[in-house]
């Protein structure tokens, strides 16, 4: 049975890729549950299938076995118009390669995918999400005008554009210095302190550490918990 | 921001690659807007001028006429076929034919090709039967050395009522008794010379090219051929002026046919330049378009934004080659003027219209959503894992 507490429960989750005749179990036999509001870090070795699993978790990728259940819905049968729905009004997504568009200013791609609900306040709304990850003084400036830091900031703030209630976040310091890695966990902490569930993957165990709960994955397994 | 804000400003990221593509539809707009205008202003010209501004309901002539007389007098010539001038006294005579006008036409081409001069031996009736044929200044001939020019000719030859006119080719001197209103037909290029005066010229006398006929009621039309058929012996022709635009329309057509494939060629290049364009963009912007998947596009928001992007260079290359042919429209009437081979209206041949520019727009628009459906579909089927795939 699912407990609507959780937001997300995985129960014996598996992805299977096929390279070649070879068969590669990216996650084997995943159980899992997070509750609403709740701040987990995943942390593991390259190759450990932490990326495959915050994808299925975000609905991006799909489990060739198991259950994946978002808010109550199991999603891993789902067809992708389903899923994209999900995407589109539960899960905001943060990447480490930022994926800003280049022709868009700081509050154009922050409305991206406000565009995809149609959502009138989008403007107003993105506004003071770049107010709130301290960006107000950069809206109008294009990607190529903002460095490393404040294009992963303007990236959180599109992730919330669409109000979700799971932010997960892919290595979003991964392409960040210490000072700038530091910030941007101290506005994802900040993002939870006001109830937002996050799961974050990282290579940071210093910044892992400061997630309510951290799950070691080794081998497409949870090893610690 | 808006969804076609943000189409505009994906097509401003390869600036060139967009405006080449808008000019590739501006080329088809322009092409087809040009080929339109011209085929329908083609048609107009030449029945107004052979057909509705004539006054003629029949013509009367020899079998092999009119078209082989008329490419005789274009090249110049004498027609060898003629009517002789007793016919028409007979065919007066005829039920509801109300006037016949007798008339010799002839070309005479300079020795060094340079020009071209059509005289017609006309008598009165032309008063009566041509609307359109009404005298400026001047009255009408004076004597058998009298003529009356064109509004054109008049203009060219810079000659007014009283002045003298030299035809070398014949050594005769003319005195110019009237010279006509503008009526944007032949008649504006043409010397009209009293009848047995022009006959004497080229020694023809007593026979004529054709006789033209206006009828008292025109629902008698093929009551009177037919009578007139009888009346005349079997080598004679009576046909409607209708025949005669016909025949032209028919040799136009070969033009016509040119014309369309170049439409076609200019719309085959519009179409896979946008295809190309297209394919291009949902091929170096995949990783950004499964990324906009990520974030919730579904299949018809990604459709949208490359169609949106695909109308915006449609509808630039629509408006611009629209103003283009507009602009343009007086060198394409020259152009084709020049080489269009068969007969020339002196009237306006290309003749754009809002109607025109509506069915140009809707064809070249039409084109360009057809040139994105292979994009749009390779694009909006791209899966959000192709962003983070190979990473």
């Amino acid at each position: 049975m699912s407990d609507y507490t959780n937001i997300i429960e995985l129960i014996h989750v598996v992805k299977i890729y096929k390279r070649g005749r070879e068969e590669v179990h990216a996650i084997a036999g995943v159980n899992l549950k997070v509750k609403r509001g709740d701040f987990l870090s995943i942390v593991g070795p390259s190759g450990s299938g932490k990326t495959t699993l915050l994808n299925v978790i975000g609905c991006i990728d799909k489990p060739t076995h198991g259950q994946v259940i978002v808010q109550g819905q199991d999603v891993a049968k789902m067809k992708e118009a389903d899923l994209g729905r999900i995407r589109r009004q539960t899960v905001g997504f943060i990447f480490q390669q930022f994926f800003l568009i280049p022709t868009l200013t700081a509050c154009e791609n922050v409305q991206i995918p406000g565009l995809f609900v149609n959502n009138p306040k989008r403007q107003k709304r993105s506004e003071e999400l770049l107010d709130l990850v301290g960006l107000s003084h950069r809206k109008y400036h294009l990607p190529s005008q903002l460095s490393g830091g404040e294009m992963q900031r303007v990236a959180i703030a599109r992730a919330l554009i669409n109000s979700p209630s799971l932010l997960v976040a892919d290595e979003p310091t991964g392409n960040l210095d210490s000072k700038n890695a530091h910030t941007i966990f101290g506005i994802i902490k900040e993002l939870h302190k006001n109830g937002l569930t996050v799961i974050v993957v990282t290579h940071n165990m210093d910044l892992a550490k400061e997630a309510n709960n951290v799950i070691l994955l080794e081998d497409g397994k949870i090893k610690v918990h | 921001m808006k969804f076609y804000q943000f189409a505009v400003k994906n097509l401003m990221r390869s600036r060139t690659r967009s405006i080449l593509t808008v000019l590739s539809a501006m080329v088809a707009t322009v092409t087809l807007f040009v080929t339109l205008s011209l085929d329908k202003g083609y048609k107009s010209a030449v029945e107004e001028e052979l057909v509705k501004n004539v006054g003629v309901h029949l013509y009367i002539t020899r079998e092999g006429c009119p078209m082989e007389a008329a490419s005789v007098i274009a090249q110049g010539g004498i027609s060898p076929l003629y009517v002789p001038q007793e016919v028409v006294e007979k065919i007066k005579k005829a039920a509801h034919v109300k006037e016949a006008m007798p008339f010799k036409i002839f070309a005479v081409t300079a020795t060094d090709g340079s020009r071209t001069d059509i005289f017609l031996g006309i008598t009165d009736a032309i008063q009566r039967i041509r609307p359109v044929w009404k005298l400026k200044a001047g009255g009408w001939f004076e004597g058998d050395t009298s003529v009356i020019l064109g509004a054109e000719i008049a203009r060219l030859e810079k000659r007014a009522i009283g002045d003298k006119v030299y035809f070398e080719e014949f050594n005769k001197e003319f005195t110019v008794s009237g010279i006509l209103e503008r009526n944007n037909t032949q008649d504006d290029g043409v010397f009209f010379l009293p009848l047995a005066a022009a006959q004497r010229l080229i020694g023809r006398e007593g026979k004529l090219s054709a006789i033209a006929i206006q009828l008292d009621d025109i629902a008698h039309l093929e009551d009177v051929k037919a009578e007139l058929r009888g009346m005349l012996e079997e080598d004679y022709y009576v046909f409607p002026p209708k025949d005669i635009s016909d025949g032209v329309m028919k040799f136009f057509g070969s033009t016509k046919a040119i014309m369309l494939l170049m439409v076609l060629i200019a719309f085959g290049s519009c179409v896979l330049g946008i295809t190309n364009t297209m394919m291009m963009v949902a091929q170096e912007r995949r990783k950004e378009l499964a990324y906009l998947k990520c974030v919730g596009a579904r299949f018809r928001d990604i459709a949208r934004l490359i169609f949106l992007e695909t109308s915006f260079i449609s509808l630039t290359g629509i408006v611009l080659g629209a103003c283009v042919s507009l602009l343009m429209i007086p060198q394409f009437e020259g152009f084709i003027r020049k080489f269009l081979v068969v007969y020339i209206p002196a009237t306006k041949v290309v003749r754009p219209s809002l109607d025109i520019g509506i069915v140009t727009s809707i064809i070249v628009f039409a084109a360009g959503v057809a040139a994105a459906l292979y994009p749009v579909a390779k694009s909006a089927q791209i899966t959000p894992m192709e962003a983070l795939r190979n990473e």
